[in-house]
Formats: C-alpha cells, structure tokens, sequence
C-alpha cells in the first residue's frame, strides 16, 4: 500500500489539477538549509487538510491545494464584501460540504439551496485582488511553515519551549485576572451586542436577550480563569500548536515576502480562516458527537490567537525595534471587527441555528441511502456548490 | 477496494494486533491528526473478497465493546448500527467500483 491509499481513501477528491511545483518551492524556501526529510504530496479535496503523514517508516507532508483556493475566496469576501449575507453564503456552503463528508446527503442539499439562492450576492464583492492573492500566499507559506514546525519538535524535542509557553500564557491569561476589570458583565454585554446586530433582533428583544445571556454567562468567569488553567497545564498538544505558530510566523518573516507588518495582518486573518474551517467542520460533527463542543474550541482558539498576538508584539519590539505598535494594533482590532461582522458571526449565530433546525429534523439527518441515491444526491449537490 | 478505518490513539493496540495479523491487507499510518479533542490512528483496509468478513468482525467487535471506530469510504463517513448494514454498505460500494 502507498500513500495515495491513504490520500484516497481519507478523503473526497475533487478532480482538479494541482501546483505541485509552486508548493515545492515553498517548502524548499522553508527549509532554510535544515534537514527536513518530508515527501511533498498534493492533493485537491473536499477536506480541506494539510497534515504529516507516517508510513512505513517515510513522512509526507500531504498540502490540501484547496485549501489554498478557500483562503482565497474567504479572503475575496474579507476585503471586498458589502455585506454579511455573502460571508453567509459561504458558510452555508462549507457546512453543507462537510455534512456531505458525513453522508448527511439531504441535510447537504438542504445548505446547497441556501447557498443556491444566495450566490447572486457575490457578484457584489468589490475587487481587491493585489491584496488578496498577497495574503493568501502567505496564508499557505504559514500553513505549511506550521507543519514543517510540527515536524522540527518532533526531531529536537525542545523541551524549553514547551517550558517558557507555559509561563508565558499563564502570565497573560490566568495572572492576568488579578490586575484588570472584566467582569461577568461587561462579558455579559459584548456578547448581546454582538447577538443583537449579528441576527438583527428588533431592539425591543434586547432586554429579553439580556436576561437570558446573563443566566448564562453566571459563574462563568471562574470557570474561565479553571479551564485556562487546566488547557495551559495539561494538554501538551495545545502548547504545541501556540508554539508550531510561533515558530512559523518567526519563518514566515524571514522569508521578507511583504513588509512584517502585511505578513502579521495576513497570518491573523489566516488564522481566523483556520478557525473558521474546523468550527464548520465540528458544526456537522456535533450533530453526532456531542463531545465536540464549539464553545471548548473556540475557548482554545482565542488564546492560540492572543499568544500568537503577544508573540509577534514581542519579535517586532526586539527584532525589528518598532517601539510605537499602537497604530498597527488598532489595525489588527479593525480587521478583527470586519472578519466577525462579515464571516465568523454570521457561521457561529445565523448558520449555527440553522444546523441546530436542521439536526432536528430526522428526515434530514437521515445517513443511509439507497447507492443510486447517493450518487442522485451527490450529482445534485456537486452542481449547486462547485 | 480500500478503506480508511479511523480509532482512538489509545485503542493502538488492536489497531497493531490487526495489523500484524494481516499485513498484506491493513496498512497503520501515523498522523497528527485529531478529530475534536480526540487523538486518532487511521488504518487503510484493503477489503478483498476473502479479506472483507475479517474487517466486518473486527468493526462489530469493536462495536460490541464499545469502543469507537469510524469508517471512510473515499472520504466519505460512513454510518453503521448492525453487521448487515456494515456488509450492505461495502458491497454497495465494491459494487459501484
């Protein structure tokens, strides 16, 4: 057996060609003269993955191009959309692709209408395409960079990072508590605000929203600063990613391809599209396995991004002494704002409620069919989404 | 025809045993791979004629006791309750290759 039974049987290719030259210059430019024995394998899937794979004593790394092509389109939508129902649109299309990885084939096309209806809106995205090609190159460059990093622990332990990542998130997410004032309710707050305009609840709801957002925020601050502490203390794997991120941001820079600022603000957004891909992904693997909760996830998710946050403030005052960030972090808090409002809001509230619709109704949540009607339904849902 | 059965990394055992009991047929590929908070080995089945009721047993059993196993068949995640709806979908699919 080789590794293509492996890419074949793991995931639903889509019959696309791909670069494979253009991502063996980037792991070649990556490399910076240190051995890393990794075979480059790509692919074009609906999976959307890129990850380290080990057989029979050989490691490849296995690029997923369409990952690539989704930074590029979640990018497209970052820069150029005028308004939320397009982000909206997309999200439907990946949360119905990844029911359709399920097997959840009526739920799919159910999103594959969504998505169908709302389409014309993307010819409303204003171009930006200079910008968006820049960061989606080095999204990938950072992707893969991110890999290559797994791979130089696994050879050189390091052992010291894992150490000083530790202290350096217990410093600002659980010390941190102690010096400054947010509280429930100013939690609390942020969140309705955010619900109210992200689902365009009538102002007279708020009260009601209010009351039912504090009950559920109650307590929820000590078990915040618990659950930091235990993620910061006992998963091996979490400080793993925070540092694979360090290590290739700190790569990424090196390479100078854009200014260190214009690399930092397209890794941010790449960030969020990472995350933007599993939540879509977990949405549909909550409906059968409740123990992938979103909230555990996007807990994590949020202090991988303030550490990387902290990381690169830390390398841009030593390494490239900028003394006055102020500026270029209000910047970072804009785009932070735009992506919410225009993509990761409408997938977590809007598309989220959906999926709970959806995942109660059992004709849609049917998984075993007939195979002529798998391929009836598939046909149908291919044509509505690529 | 192939397939890819994913398991728990703590269950590596019986993905070992299997795999040396039938080398030619099951291959073990090491990732990093986790599903959620789950940390998972993944196998590629080669499921022959001969090779498929030893597959079907291995996933009942599995199932018997509980344990968690997931199968994929060109990525697509299948889903099965009894032996007869295992056996109906790989030869469903054996039948479309």
């Amino acid at each position: 057996m080789t590794i293509k039974d492996y890419i074949s049987t793991s995931r639903k290719l889509l019959n696309k060609p791909v670069n494979k030259i253009k991502y063996e210059s980037i792991l070649k430019d990556l490399h910076f003269g240190r051995r890393i024995d990794l075979k480059l394998e790509v692919t074009y899937s609906l999976n959307r993955k890129t990850e380290i794979a080990e057989l029979k004593g050989e490691k490849y790394l296995i690029y997923d191009q369409h990952l690539g092509q989704t930074f590029y389109e979640l990018n497209r939508i970052f820069f150029g959309a005028p308004k939320d129902e397009i982000g909206l649109c997309y999200c439907f299309k990946l949360i119905g692709e990844n029911l359709q990885l399920r097997n959840y084939l009526n739920a799919s096309l159910f999103f594959a209408h969504y998505f169908t209806n709302f389409y014309p809106f993307f010819k409303e995205i204003k171009p930006f395409e200079k910008e968006v090609v820049l960061f989606s190159t080095l999204q990938e460059y950072f992707v893969i960079a991110h890999e290559i990093s797994h791979e130089i622990m696994s050879m050189e332990g390091a052992s010291d990072l894992f150490e000083t990542t530790k202290k350096l998130l217990t410093k600002n997410h659980v010390d941190i508590f102690e010096h400054i004032d947010l509280t429930e309710e100013s939690v609390t707050n942020s969140y309705v605000n955010s619900l109210m305009e992200t689902m365009r609840y009538p102002e007279e709801l708020r009260e009601r929203v209010q009351k039912q957002s504090e009950s559920m925020f109650r307590g929820g601050l000590k078990d915040y600063i618990n659950k930091t502490r235990n993620l910061i203390t006992a998963r091996k794997d979490f400080l793993e990613e925070v540092i694979c991120d360090e290590i290739a941001t700190n790569m990424v820079l090196k390479l100078n391809i854009a200014s260190p600022e214009t690399t930092i603000r397209a890794i941010h957004i790449g960030l969020f599209n990472l995350r933007l891909l599993s939540i879509a992904n977990r949405m549909a693997a909550q409906i059968k396995d409740k123990n992938q909760t979103i909230d555990d996830y996007f807990f994590e998710s949020n202090i991988r991004l303030n550490a990387f946050r902290k990381n690169f403030e830390t390398t841009f005052r030593i390494k490239y002494e900028k003394v006055d960030l102020n500026k270029f972090l209000d910047l970072l808090t804009t785009d932070n704002e735009r992506y919410s409002k225009f993509i990761g809001n409408p997938l977590l509230y809007t598309a989220k409620t959906d999926v709970n619709d959806v995942s109660e109704q059992p004709k849609l949540m049917k998984r075993k069919y007939k195979p002529t009607e798998i391929k009836e339904l598939n046909n149908l849902i291919n044509k509505a989404f690529r | 025809m192939k397939i890819l059965i994913e398991i728990p990394r703590t269950d590596i055992k019986d993905a070992m045993s299997f795999y040396d009991s039938h080398k030619n047929n099951v291959e073990v590929i090491v990732t990093k791979k986790f599903e959620g908070v789950m940390d998972i080995i993944s196998m590629v089945v080669d499921v022959t004629t001969t090779f498929g009721p030893y597959v079907i047993d291995f996933l009942m059993k599995r199932k018997e006791e509980g344990k968690k196993s997931t199968i994929k068949i060109d990525g697509v995640e299948y889903e099965y309750d009894t032996k007869e709806e295992l056996e109906e979908i790989l030869k469903s699919v054996n039948e479309e290759e």
